[in-house]
């Protein structure tokens, strides 16, 4: 097998073995170090069917107590209508999935308001259940005054 | 429709006169104006779509007004639509600088609201069947003794609310347990004139 296609048939794998462990629908409980983490939960219902979070990183290694060290974390939170919410990155965290949280003691991105607001700050814990996002230092944020949507009657 | 400016009227009652009986002037039509809010620590909560900042919370446009409190909650509508309710809480204080003076404003809590309501008109679309909509913006300070301080004057009341209408403050409102200083400047010429003319 040609180095290339080695390289992809990994990554394949790793995917699959994913996309295995969060068939469930419940809280993934990755084993093993691997690419593309990609965890999701659903709405209630009746909108079961309809994304709720995503929780995605480009990187992970596992780590002592069941939790893993994962590089270039994502976490989207959707409307039961599908509307983007929220958008959260770290450039790393660490991952306790039989907890629900991810923390950091480092730089947090947060997306809100359909982009009109920028929030940065410095260690975060996010609580997957509770569906918090606890920043603990230097919290700044920035929005964009404008083009927001006036609700209708 | 679209709108600029929201929070806390920090950037509509920049652009306004702080006189407490003033016409609305005609939006300005201007580069997009960013808000910063600093703080200590914080949280969004994404069940109910609110963010709360926590500590040291300081709110400008770098420009025209800062806000400064203890606790601040912007409750984010669904979709993008315009924040409703925000709130400051403990040790709240608005400075606005208009014209080259700066209006002080202090409480211990401080609610924006935002609403859309229906134009009290007889007019409807009838192409469209669409209600004429207008919205519906105040600030509302309470407790801790409000006060309002301009050049001019001193007002206490609780609570003292704000009344914004096309991005300018349409009125400031007293309603009750008023108190009000005003700040009488000498003319200059040896003589003490009052502003009435009455008292020589």
């Amino acid at each position: 097998m040609k180095p290339g296609a080695k390289k992809l048939f990994s990554t394949a794998l790793a995917l699959s073995f994913f996309l295995l462990t969060l068939e469930a629908r419940a809280q993934l409980v990755p084993v093993g170090s691997g690419t593309n983490l990609s965890s999701v939960m659903y709405c209630d219902p009746p909108h079961d069917q309809q994304v709720k979070m995503r929780l995605t990183g480009a990187e992970m290694s596992p780590l002592p107590n069941a939790t893993y060290d994962v590089k270039k974390l994502e976490i989207q939170q959707f409307s039961a209508s599908g509307t983007l919410e929220a958008v959260a990155r770290a450039p790393q965290c660490l991952y306790a999935p039989m907890d629900g949280q991810a923390s950091s003691a480092g730089h947090l991105d947060l997306t809100l308001g359909g982009g009109k607001i920028h929030l940065q700050g410095e260690g975060f814990l996010w609580q997957q259940n509770e569906s918090r996002l606890i920043i603990s230092n230097r919290v700044s944020t920035v929005i964009k005054m404008g083009s927001w949507n006036v609700p209708t009657l | 429709m679209k709108i600029t400016g929201f929070l806390f009227g920090l950037l509509v009652l920049a652009n306004c006169s702080p006189a407490w009986a003033q016409t609305n002037a005609p939006a300005k039509k201007t580069a997009e104006q960013l808000l910063l809010i600093t703080s200590d620590s914080g949280y969004y909560d994404g069940l109910t779509n609110r963010m709360v900042y926590i500590g040291h919370v300081f709110v400008t446009d770098h420009a025209n007004g800062k806000l400064n409190c203890e606790r601040l909650t912007v409750d984010l509508p669904p979709d993008g639509e315009h924040p409703t309710n925000i709130v400051a809480e403990t040790n709240v204080v608005v400075d606005i600088l208009n014209k080259g003076q700066t209006n002080h404003i202090t409480a211990n809590k401080a609610i924006y609201a935002y609403h859309v309501v229906a134009a009290v008109t007889n007019l409807i679309n009838a192409m469209t069947n669409v209600v004429p909509a207008v919205t519906n913006e105040t600030i509302t300070f309470t407790g801790g003794n409000p006060k309002y301080k301009s050049p001019d004057s001193d007002v206490a009341a609780e609570p003292i609310i704000i009344h914004i209408a096309a991005q300018s403050v349409e009125r400031v409102e007293f309603p009750a347990h008023v108190e009000m200083e005003w700040h009488i400047k000498s003319s200059g010429n040896g003589t003490n004139t009052s502003p009435f003319g009455i008292l020589k």
